[in-house]
């Protein structure tokens, strides 16, 4: 089984991050400190367990410049046997919607059974490009995935997933596109020998030309237009004294001045 | 905004999911025609359930809609909104709309925010979003450009309910599209592991932590939760360690809740938990450890022995509201 994963490097969960005042398109600062998104890493440990039962390739993609090749690197590190980098000036101009454009017409190329990505990125966490990257290719998808085997069924998948409090165990005929959810693999843990052969490997570069498309084709439709900072809370007030008490004023707080418990 | 607003209506139980009377209510606020929109296999109860909280139900049946697929979902809507040209698509941020809407969008090329937490109507009398990124340590404005209509999905607890009014008619639709798209399906659907209350709508969590030293500590938490009528949340240290299911993980890799109050139970309150509840509207913190970082981000704290504290703030809870 030969399987695409979508990679996106992101800000560190840790980063630093600052928003200025006026708000404008340009008001978000964060710390110069990334890491491969944490779904993402789940849905590459996932591909690399099914490609060990079943063979076949393991294939990382990402679309953008500067850090975004260093996903690839990570999954070359983890163990994956090749990895594709969409870049192109018209990346930074375009929306989600574009970028799932582009990593549909480079999974179109690359022509796998499955792709796996992560259920969503640690940046926007939209969960947005699995299912619209399944759309644009027209193939069947499954969300939020923590079990993944072969189905009984050949040849496809069956998947298992939490939504609305139930379990729901999912058939999928291939190809398709499953997202992953925490449980459904723990990321490794790469060599030292295996990142120092990695930051050498190959990166294969395709760009919009390359893929058939047109920086037309991918005019935003859903525009970022500023940013502010959350609404801040103010400072805690500490309830003192012995549990009866505290538990005494502190309902009396929550029933009087949050007006909860009514 | 001018023409209809259209909310996709999610089941819970033989009602309508709270979520779903939300997004009705932002949309009769911003001015538009509120429409429910209510697919399934059956789907006459909700929508007579749905009925007074709406302009206009579409009852649209169809047996392959029962599976809530996304695939399948998006395909029809596709087919509806082509025909009839709502100016807006609104949902619940939940696993099975946020999967649906993602299609809808690639599907029409049309502008989606996802896990909206503000909804206003822009100059130029499309939508403008404000959603939550980075783990909610900023938040982002969406202007929609393009074809309509805007597609958004809301975040539970960001908006208040529609209030019940004479229910709106009831139109029943036939879908052309839905046979022979589905190559997914449901096989099996087993109840997972959780407390009686849903975590993503409640009004109350009550979360615990590493702080409780072990599973029995967790009674601790499911008891003031049964006082305060909550569901019960987890910090990542007791889902790692086995104590509790992911299900019910708040935080960066878990789920992200909105409630009214917030009680976390010896969770230190690191970035990662913060990054699940920050938009919680009160937030109370109990921690032995009185450098925990969770006191300089709650509204009211309290410092010392969970075991004596949580069964105190439970008897006080139950005593008041038994008033």
């Amino acid at each position: 089984m030969n399987i695409v994963v979508l990679v996106k490097q992101v800000p560190d969960p840790e980063a630093r991050v600052t928003v200025n005042e006026g708000g404008g398109p340009d008001a978000l600062q964060v710390e110069d400190r990334w890491v491969t998104s944490f779904f993402d890493e789940i849905a590459l440990e996932k591909a690399l367990l099914l490609r060990s039962s079943l063979g076949g390739a393991v294939i990382a993609l990402t679309a953008g410049g500067g850090k975004a090749v260093d996903a690839l690197r990570r999954a070359i590190a983890f163990g994956a046997d090749r990895a594709v980098q969409v870049d192109d000036p018209a990346l930074g101009r375009t929306d989600a919607l574009g970028i799932a454009r582009v990593l549909a017409a480079a999974v179109g190329r690359l022509a796998p059974d499955l792709v796996l990505a992560g259920r969503a990125a640690g940046d926007d966490e939209a969960g947005f490009t699995g299912g619209a990257v399944a759309e644009l290719l027209g193939w069947p998808h499954v969300d939020e995935a923590v079990e993944l085997d072969v189905a009984e069924c050949c040849p496809g998948l069956r998947a298992t997933r939490v939504a609305d409090g139930a379990k729901e165990i999912i058939d999928v005929v291939l190809p398709a596109l499953v997202t992953a959810q925490k449980g459904l693999a723990v990321p490794r843990v790469p060599q030292v020998t295996n990142v120092m052969k990695a930051m050498r490997a190959k990166i294969e570069k395709l760009d919009l030309g390359a893929l058939g498309l047109t920086p037309e084709r991918l005019a935003p439709v859903a525009a970022v237009t500023g940013y502010h900072a959350p609404p801040s809370r103010p400072p805690v007030r500490m309830i003192a004294g012995p549990a009866p008490e505290a538990a005494r004023t502190l309902v009396g707080l929550l029933r009087d001045e949050a007006k909860l418990l009514g | 905004m001018n023409g209809e607003i259209w909310v996709v209506v999610e089941r819970k139980g033989d009602g309508v999911r709270r979520v779903c009377r939300e997004a009705l209510g932002r949309a009769a606020a911003l001015g538009g025609r509120p429409v429910a929109v209510v697919l399934g296999g059956d789907v006459d109860e909700v929508a007579e359930a749905v009925a007074p909280y709406a302009q206009h139900v579409l009852a649209v049946a169809h047996p392959l809609l029962d599976d809530g697929l996304a695939e399948t979902w998006a395909a029809v809507l596709g087919e509806l909104v082509a025909a009839r040209r709502p100016a807006a698509v609104l949902g619940g941020a939940t696993t099975r709309c946020r999967g649906a809407f993602a299609r809808l969008a690639a599907h029409l090329g049309c502008g989606y925010a996802a896990d909206v937490t503000g909804l206003e109507l822009a100059g130029n009398g499309r939508l403008s979003a404000v959603r939550p990124v980075l783990g909610g340590r900023a938040y982002a404005t969406i202007e929609f450009r393009g074809p309509a209509p805007d597609l958004a999905t809301l975040r539970p607890g960001a908006f208040p309910p529609a209030a019940a009014g004479p229910a709106g008619p009831i139109e029943h639709v036939t879908p052309a599209t839905a046979a022979g798209i589905s190559r997914a399906r449901i096989a099996g659907r087993l109840p997972v592991e959780s407390g009686p209350i849903d975590l993503a709508e409640a009004d109350v969590v009550v979360a615990g932590g590493r702080g409780l030293r072990g599973p029995e500590g967790f009674r601790l938490v499911e008891d003031l939760a049964a006082a305060f009528g909550a569901a019960v949340g987890a910090s990542r240290a007791c889902v790692d360690a086995g104590w509790r299911d992911h299900s019910c993980q708040v935080g960066k890799s878990g789920r992200t809740v909105s409630p009214k109050l917030y009680v976390a139970l010896g969770i230190s309150g690191a970035v990662h938990h913060r990054m699940g509840m920050d938009s919680a509207k009160t937030v109370v913190a109990i921690n032995t450890d009185p450098t925990a970082p969770f006191f300089k981000h709650a509204d009211y704290g309290i410092v010392g022995d969970l075991f004596e504290v949580a069964p105190a703030l439970a008897a006080e809870v139950r005593r008041t509201k038994g008033d």
